[in-house]
């Protein structure tokens, strides 16, 4: 006796096709799931639960209006990069003083759990940095995985084990690797191939000045080194990069997300906040004082694409 | 803030699919793999995602919407617009690999010269 059960992937399939909204239309969407269904029919069970994620991400995004012909979705995808480049700094700067802090006073350091926290610490700031690398790397799809690992992994092992990062450390690396993963796949060009590079490589630079200076400026260079810099530097990739001062404010929005929700999920004090509430400021700032800067460099130029080349 | 970016290579590929004549989004598929030897394949949502852009910057339009063996499908069409930032893009493409090859051609000489 033979039974016609659908495989797992054909149902995960007919639930992606169920989230795209009534609007779009009985047709268009029989036609996605005729194609879909004929591509998990041929594929492997992997490929198949790939295509299945494609169909969801899309309706998902139709039904959030975030796709990249819409003020929305385009915003999305030009803060995705940047974000991508603020939590993978960030990781990374948090990894290279856990290696400094172990290679100087070895794993007893963290005296109660010893090498448990440090290997955890890893687990957690690891796909952050990865995601970033895949990103500069031009690797959309790896660099969209990383982004799941670190939203799903980074705060359950934060939760289980309690490393050494805060807990607004860690929803601000999750929710800026969200923006990446809900970001439209399809971004209308490759403006953001030399973008996220000078974003990665202006951040380290400013941090390892910064922390260099930190034995005449004091510890407070170290400490706060990336809440300045990272803002600045990203509202001038954003002056660089928006098409017009709406996409550029609509983008700020969607970078300033996760330091403006992290307060809502956490209870945090007032002094908290304001901390909180600095790269919001910083991101403006950077902005404002960049965009006269490339409208005027781009006039005189007359090269008004070169960065985006 | 700037006049012309450069496409992105699925965007590419899909109005060269549709440059010689209108096609379904199932053939656009086939063909763009085909076009790309294979490197690029396009699942169903990031296909669609893209012709809808496509459709709502008003580069390509639907031509004919019908039905085979029951199964709703829409036939995509270059539009002037499309054809032309096909051309425009492919004229970039192209100075940038003459200038490739310009270069390459002054410096395998100086290669050779150097490996003898």
């Amino acid at each position: 006796m033979t039974t016609n059960r659908p495989s797992t992937n054909a149902r995960l399939l007919r639930w992606a096709l169920a989230l795209y909204p009534a609007s779009y239309g009985a047709g268009a969407r029989a036609e996605i799931a005729d194609h879909a269904e004929h591509h998990i029919a041929g594929a492997g069970r992997l490929a198949g639960l790939r295509e299945a994620c494609d169909v969801a991400g899309h309706g998902t995004r139709v039904r959030l209006g975030l796709v990249p012909h819409r003020p929305a979705g385009r915003a999305l995808a030009t803060a995705a990069p940047l974000a991508a480049m603020l939590a993978g700094t960030f990781a990374a700067w948090h990894l290279w003083f856990l290696i400094q802090i172990v290679r100087v006073s070895g794993f007893d350091t963290y005296a109660f759990s010893g090498t448990r926290v440090v290997t955890v610490t890893v687990l957690m700031l690891a796909p952050a940095v990865l995601m970033a690398a895949a990103v500069l790397a031009g690797h959309r799809t790896a660099a969209r995985t990383m982004a799941l690992v670190t939203v799903l992994a980074t705060p359950l092992l934060h939760a289980v084990f309690r490393p050494i990062l805060c807990d607004y450390q860690v929803v601000l690396l999750a929710f800026n690797a969200f923006v990446l993963l809900v970001a439209p796949p399809d971004p209308i060009s490759n403006l953001s191939r030399v973008i996220p590079w000078t974003v990665a490589l202006s951040i380290t630079a400013g941090e390892v000045a910064l922390s260099l200076a930190g034995s005449h400026l004091g510890a407070w260079a170290t400490d706060m080194g990336f809440y300045f810099v990272a803002p600045v530097v990203t509202g001038i990739a954003v002056a660089c990069t928006a098409r017009s001062v709406g996409h550029a404010a609509l983008t700020t929005a969607v970078l300033a997300g996760p330091p403006l929700l992290s307060p809502l999920l956490l209870d945090m004090g007032l002094n908290h906040r304001a901390l909180i509430l600095l790269p919001v400021v910083l991101f403006t700032t950077g902005y404002t004082i960049a965009f006269p800067v490339v409208r005027i460099t781009a006039r005189i130029a007359k090269r008004p694409d070169h960065l985006h080349r | 803030m700037t006049k012309k970016r450069s496409m992105q290579e699925p965007t590419f590929l899909l109005l060269t699919a549709l440059a010689d004549r209108p096609r379904h989004g199932y053939a656009l598929g086939d063909e763009v793999a085909a076009i790309s030897d294979g490197r690029v394949r396009l699942g169903a949502g990031s296909l669609y995602g893209t012709l809808d852009r496509l459709l709502a910057e008003g580069l390509i339009r639907i031509e004919r919407e019908e039905t085979v063996d029951g199964r709703p499908r829409r036939v995509f069409a270059l539009t002037p617009a499309g054809t032309t930032a096909l051309t425009e893009e492919s004229e970039r493409m192209r100075a940038a690999l003459r200038e490739a090859d310009r270069r390459l051609a002054v410096s395998r000489p100086r290669l050779a010269g150097g490996a003898a």
